[in-house]
């Protein structure tokens, strides 16, 4: 399954596009890298693919079917995702969170069913995450509630998973357990990942490619090398110093 | 495990609500035994008419109404806290109780300018309608703004500038009644259980018992809303549709609730973090109904005291309510965040 944008804009309305033009495929197995400096529309963008806000121009579409046109609920068996926002929730085991993601796949109550308790177990198990699901969410760390989200992601079972600045509050060690397990996830079940990051030294080793948001508004992909990490490094600094 | 124990801690809180409720039918200005109140409500006999009259008349459909009120409004407290992520989030954060006292202080006025002062319009039918009348007002300014605006935060402090608004408003109005119409609209603000009598008590009872089935159906927009929006609109939540009838839901609530028994605060607030920690869940299946058992435990205690056991004064339920709950809220955040 490909995840396919053509001649798309995003942005709020035909007044306000934020970027313009961006055309990309992405296939199954593929994790990439979403680049650029702040407030140059990486969120956006990835608002825009996951079906949080409408485009200006163009088309998204995942398979064969486009995006607009979809209900919410067919969206949500397609493409998941990982926002950057602390979450608050008392009282709610690890395991319940992570159930969570089943709910597109439940009955109107969100009645759990033996397959969607199955996919739970599975997703803990590749995770490594069995001795958490018995804690409280509001009582594990920075880097295990990114875990949870991710947990919770991969139970939507979708093609896609988007995640917003997945180690922006991670250390060092947490960030590249991160990265790692993304990285694996989007090989071994056949994903497509889609990451935003600022970490480009840390995230870019592990990403088959480069989606990179000039602030010339070009949309440039950097497909992987041998020397990845510093074409990406230089093609960055090119852009900054054209700039200014 | 877990199954077993929220099963235990159901079966304990039920066995409480009955006790509770026999508790409402036995204390109050006299006391009346056990056996004879058992007699009264099985054989409609008992050794003194008296009794029965006081057991059948005031106590019983005073006791049913508290039950209901308790287990209603924690249960619109419920979905406003997890609707608007927000902990001291109640059944009347939406402005329903200030609509339902407007309403009434404009019956009361206005029935006063025609010379009808009585207290015992508190317990009429008239008062009821007045006040479902403001909420229903309230209701639909709040879903026009739900339905327009996406935004929760915004209902939220429109909500809290149209009380704010309203209870001006009734100053004014305040200021031009009699000291009888002020009395009256005060003894209402107070809030009892005693107003509703033997007929009412039926339609407060089939309106609570609609919401609470509605709201235990909203469980999973619910559950999916814990997580915020965008994580909710993510796995196929129409959040649009699913707030639209969490305030249609938390209305027919708290606005029949307060229509017939005044504003009771604090029941809404406290009783779901109560759940929440003694069931030590966030899902709503269970948090529903732990909400409706423990909101009727408390709001039945809250009759009991008021009833001042012995004595012939009568407590305002309001003022109970909130000497009970605002220490349990503090005690439950306290505890919550000692890590």
């Amino acid at each position: 399954m490909k995840l396919k944008a053509e001649k798309l804009s995003i942005g709020y309305g035909n007044d306000n596009t934020i970027f313009p033009e961006i055309s990309f495929v992405a296939d199954e197995g593929e994790m990439i890298a979403l680049l650029g400096v702040n407030g140059i529309g990486k969120s956006t963008l990835l608002r825009t693919i996951s079906g949080l806000q409408k485009s200006v121009n163009g088309t998204i579409s995942v398979g064969e079917k486009p995006l607009e046109g979809l209900t919410v609920q067919e969206r949500a068996k397609l493409i998941s995702i990982v926002l950057t926002e602390k979450i608050f929730v008392d009282n709610i085991s690890v395991r319940d969170f992570v159930s969570l993601g089943r709910m597109p796949y439940t009955s109107w109550l969100g009645n759990l069913a033996d397959e969607d308790l199955q996919e739970v177990e599975t997703v803990m198990a590749i995770m490594k995450m069995q001795r958490l699901q018995a804690k409280l969410f509001n009582q594990i760390s920075d880097g295990e509630k990114q875990k949870v989200l991710i947990a919770r992601a991969l139970c939507q079972q979708t093609p896609v998973i988007i995640l917003d600045e997945p180690t922006a509050f991670l250390d060092f060690r947490n960030k590249k357990e991160i990265l790692e397990l993304l990285s694996s996830v989007s090989k071994d079940l056949k994903k497509i990942v889609i990451l935003s990051t600022h970490d480009i030294e840390a995230s870019v080793q592990y990403c088959s490619k480069c989606w990179l948001m000039t602030e010339e508004k070009k949309f440039v992909e950097i497909a992987r090398s041998e020397n990845f990490t510093s074409e990406v490094m230089s093609q960055l600094f090119i852009e900054s110093n054209r700039h200014s | 495990m877990i199954r077993n124990r929220n099963i235990f801690l159901f079966i304990a809180f039920a066995f409480c609500v009955i006790a509770v409720f026999f508790l409402q039918l036995i204390l109050g200005s006299v006391s009346i035994p056990f056996s004879e109140v058992v007699s009264i409500l099985i054989h409609n006999t008992s050794s003194s008419e008296a009794w029965r009259n006081i057991v059948l008349e005031s106590r019983l459909p005073a006791a049913l109404a508290a039950l209901l009120a308790g287990a209603g409004l924690s249960v619109s407290g419920l979905q406003m806290q997890t609707m608007f992520r927000n902990p001291v989030a109640g059944p009347y954060v939406l402005g329903i109780s200030a609509g339902a006292s407007f309403g009434v202080a404009v019956f009361i006025l206005a029935a006063s300018a025609f010379g009808v002062t009585e207290i015992h319009l508190l317990s009429s039918w008239s008062i009821i309608i007045a006040a479902a009348v403001g909420a229903v007002f309230i209701f639909f300014i709040n879903f026009l703004i739900s339905f327009r605006l996406n935004d929760v935060v915004a209902l939220l402090i429109i909500g809290l500038m149209i009380g704010g608004g309203i209870s001006a408003l009734i100053e004014i109005m305040q200021s031009f009644s009699s000291n009888e119409a002020l009395k009256n609209y005060v003894l209402w603000t107070f809030g009892s259980f005693r107003y509703v009598d033997t007929n009412q008590i039926f339609y407060l009872a089939l309106v609570v018992v609609i919401g609470v089935v509605f709201s235990f159906f909203l469980s999973k927009p619910l559950n999916l809303l814990l997580l915020g929006d965008t994580y909710a609109t993510s796995t196929g939540l129409n959040i649009r549709v699913a707030k639209i009838l969490i305030v249609l839901c938390t209305s027919i609530l708290a606005g029949s609730i307060t229509a017939f028994c005044g504003p009771i605060g604090f029941v809404g607030l406290a009783v779901p973090h109560i759940a929440r920690s003694v069931f030590k869940t966030a899902d709503h299946k269970i948090l529903t109904p732990a909400c409706v058992l423990i909101g009727a435990v408390i709001c039945g205690l809250c009759n009991v005291i008021a009833s001042t056991p012995g004595s012939d004064n009568v407590l305002p339920v309001n003022a109970i309510t909130s000497l009970l709950g605002a220490p349990v809220v503090i005690w439950i955040i306290l505890r919550q965040r000692k890590f």
